[in-house]
């Protein structure tokens, strides 16, 4: 998280030592030719493709026929498609503040690896191995402070950052069940017993973004951001964090009032 | 149903035993019929069968009493089962001996439901949280309710984190009639230290919140009774047939048992049965799961201080009875030895705790069901050997090897009698028979009438080359040498001595039968010039049989 903030700061410096450094190098356009930002509102919608995955595990011990056993879970929760879509409003020469939305969802499997201790006789474990097919939602509220850099009338660079509030939901196997029959020296997974949990947590995002418009009004572009957050959830073997969100890169319709 | 109705009124106008449920709305038919009643019973029974307001749901072959077979009759109403209206009949070769029923008497609602099967299982996976899921199908079925009134219900089992519950819904209107706990609390398993101290899980069953030592996980009725010190009503359960009851079976309150003896004595019958069953795809004393009923604490160490010298043996002796026991079920009895200092140099500490004179009393047991080798002389020690053999065997299946307490070693009872200061533990060996003044080889044996024509000394002579063609060694007397087929192998040596003794043997065979039984039986398994033929008839040479 302190890398994904000192990002965004040095972007920030950066952008800003950009337009001193502009203010101090000579020649300076004639204001004429120079783009002007002859728009206060823009909204972008599109679709983003999360590039990397959010896998996590969990290592638990429970409890089997008087002796303690264990419970591995491990979760892939892979990239994939999400939706994405901003509104901004330009409130000073080329900052602008807005808010964003960014929807993702995926199926996550999850591996399951227990060692189930035997009814007869004790450091006699028998291997349950099972797979279980659960969902992830993500939902992600970004706070925007962006500042756009018209290249040309028809082409503008945004580059933007700030806080974004997370609501992740996640399939949890909490138990699983098992077939077994004498003499018990194998046990046979049957199926995994979870629960979808909804937890919120505060992130980041930090992005750029390229818009080319073909009309006044109506353009395309393509972005890319991180907007990542780390959730606590209840895991079989106590509270643990859960990766949301991370590298986002898309592009869709851009509209500029 | 009408007919029903009327053969049931026919039927309790006849017979007293007839039970129908005192509130009107009630009208609930239970019978107990096990005396003059019993053919008006079956022929009520019978005719309902035809009519289709019986039907047979299960069958099963009775395993404590081979010829008995027990029928499950579930009752219909209109096509749909009465939940939990069942008439059970136990016949031996086709006779009833007892009926036992509770139907439904009247019924008489509309048997179709006003929602689809689609739609009930959606009312039903409402009734859990998130997630829930139905273990069961959903099922139409008639409900009697407490108050009597029949409900048309569908019903499942719905499953969610952490609880499973059947769950019954109105198949009309979809409210929830009644719901109860799926989950089973009877199975259970505890722990408990035994004789050496060491802890066993053990298999028993929770019945109103006390532990019984009454293994339901094991194929076998295996029961632990506690005999509570009182050796007359030992006596008579063994010797007479008294009965037994669950109030009788070994219990513990908070399932870490404390009482050695019931830990051992319940944990390594177990054991012994896993033992038959993974190495020889045994099931039991008789291969049909025959009952494992064992006998504890008839006498406590110090009450054995005071003991009458005829009745010694039931403190510092296990034995192993066929036709004892109520019914004839046949019994495994564990004495509890002594108190320490009583007996010089020896300790005798529970005798279920050791696992090899437990393996050896079950195997009594299966040689009874099998080669039945008479109990005296030759046919008699050949008896005491495979149930030294398979006692060893037991040990080394389940036990490290080692020469220490809980160890697998070719000694029997050393972890219940324990010598002090410095002698032999146990009360035979099979490596060194002399160590206890048993023969190891034929020309010393045992030739007078004691002991059953020394059925247990002469037992070491065919059960010393039991251990030589495992382990190899040179026997002491005839200075022969047998190449064992070694530690790793001794199954092939386990696995033709339980042949020859169960399957070959006749039951007055003596040990020259033996050794030709043995032989044969592995090379029926492992070939003519096998490393186990081999070393089996070197084995009995060295032990100057032939």
């Amino acid at each position: 998280m302190k890398s994904l903030a000192l990002l965004f700061v040095s972007l920030t410096f950066a952008l800003c030592s950009a337009a001193e450094a502009q203010t101090r190098t000579p020649p300076r356009p004639a204001p004429s030719q120079r783009p002007a930002i002859n728009h206060r509102v823009f909204f972008s919608a599109g679709v983003l493709f999360q590039v990397n995955s959010n896998d996590f595990t969990d290592t638990a011990t429970i409890r089997r026929n008087a002796e303690n056993g264990q419970l591995e879970t491990a979760y892939e929760v892979g990239g994939g498609l999400a939706f994405d879509a901003s509104g901004s409003y330009l409130v000073w020469k080329n900052l602008a503040v807005g808010v964003g939305l960014t929807l993702f969802s995926a199926s996550t499997k999850t591996t399951i690896d227990a060692q189930v201790p035997h009814p007869f006789f004790f450091n006699q474990p028998r291997s349950v191995t099972g797979e279980f097919d659960g969902d992830r939602k993500e939902t992600a509220v970004h706070v925007q402070v962006k500042w756009l850099v018209p290249v040309s009338n028809k082409m503008l660079v945004t580059i933007f950052g700030g806080p974004s509030f997370f609501k992740v939901e996640q399939d949890i196997v909490n138990d699983f069940e098992y077939s077994e029959s004498y003499p018990f020296d194998t046990a046979t997974f049957t199926r995994a017993v979870a629960a979808n949990q909804s937890e919120s947590a505060i992130g980041v995002n930090v992005g750029g973004d390229v818009a080319y418009y073909f009309s006044p009004n109506v353009g395309v572009g393509g972005m890319a951001q991180y907007s990542g957050a780390t959730v606590e959830m209840t895991l079989p073997s106590g509270t643990g964090d859960v990766k949301a969100g991370g590298f986002q890169v898309g592009g869709g319709i851009r509209l500029r009032f | 149903m009408k007919r029903v109705m009327a053969m049931v009124l026919a039927a309790s106008a006849l017979l007293i035993s007839l039970d129908v449920g005192s509130a009107q709305q009630a009208p609930t038919l239970r019978f107990n019929a096990t005396g003059n009643d019993l053919r008006v019973w079956d022929q009520f029974v019978t005719a309902q069968e035809r009519a289709g307001a019986l039907r047979v749901a299960q069958v099963v072959q009775d395993p404590s009493v081979p010829s008995r077979t027990v029928e499950r009759l579930q009752q219909y109403y209109q096509g749909v089962p009465v939940w939990a209206a069942e008439v059970v009949r136990d016949s031996d070769r086709g006779v009833p001996v007892s009926i036992f029923g509770d139907l439904s008497a009247q019924a008489d609602i509309d048997t179709q439901p006003g929602m689809t099967v689609e739609a009930a299982t959606q009312r039903l996976l409402a009734r859990g949280a998130s997630g829930a899921v139905l273990l069961r199908p959903v099922t139409l079925v008639v409900l009697r309710q407490e108050s009597g009134e029949p409900r048309l219900a569908y019903t499942s089992v719905v499953a969610n984190t952490g609880q499973t519950f059947r769950v019954f819904i109105d198949a009309r209107s979809g409210a929830e009639l009644l719901r109860y706990s799926s989950i089973r609390k009877q199975a259970a398993i505890g722990t408990g230290r035994g004789v050496i101290g060491d802890t066993k899980k053990m298999s028993v069953r929770l019945q109103g919140g006390v532990y019984l030592a009454d293994d339901p996980l094991r194929p076998p009725v295996l029961l632990t009774f506690d005999m509570r010190n009182n050796l007359i009503r030992a006596l008579n359960v063994v010797f007479s047939g008294a009965p037994l009851f669950v109030s009788d079976l070994a219990s513990d309150t908070d399932n870490n048992w404390t009482d050695v003896s019931a830990v051992d004595a319940h944990a390594q019958v177990g054991w012994t049965y896993d033992y038959y069953f993974k190495r020889h795809g045994r099931r039991g004393l008789d291969n049909r799961d025959r009952p494992l009923i064992s006998l504890i604490n008839a006498v406590s160490q110090q009450g054995a201080v005071t003991l009458p010298p005829e009745l010694f043996d039931f403190a510092v002796n296990a034995f192993w009875c066929d036709d004892c026991g109520p019914g004839a079920i046949g019994v495994m009895f564990f004495g509890n030895g002594v108190p320490n200092g009583l007996i010089p140099g020896l300790n005798i500490n529970p005798l279920a705790g050791s696992l090899d004179i437990v393996a050896h009393e079950l195997t009594h047991g299966v040689t009874s069901a099998t080669s039945d080798l008479l109990p005296t002389n030759e046919p008699g020690a050949l008896n005491e050997a495979f149930s030294d053999m398979m006692g060893t065997s037991a040990e080394f299946f389940f036990q490290p090897v080692g020469a220490g307490i809980g160890q697998a070693d070719y000694l029997i009872g050393e972890d219940s009698f324990r010598a002090v200061g410095g002698g032999l533990s146990g009360i035979r060996s099979l490596s060194n028979p002399i160590a206890f003044g048993d023969p190891d080889h034929y020309s010393l044996r045992f030739t007078g009438p004691e002991d059953d024509g020394g059925v247990h000394t002469n037992s070491t002579i065919p059960s010393h080359a039991f251990y030589l063609a495992i382990e190899g060694g040179r026997n002491r007397v005839s200075g022969i040498t047998v190449q064992g087929v070694g530690a790793a192998n001794r199954e092939q040596i386990e696995k033709s001595f339980y042949r020859a003794f169960v399957f070959l043997l006749p039951a007055s065979a003596n040990f020259s039968t033996a050794r030709a039984a043995t032989i044969q039986a592995a090379r029926d398994l492992y070939g003519t010039s096998s490393a186990a033929a081999q070393a089996i008839t070197q084995a009995w040479t060295a032990v100057g049989v032939n």
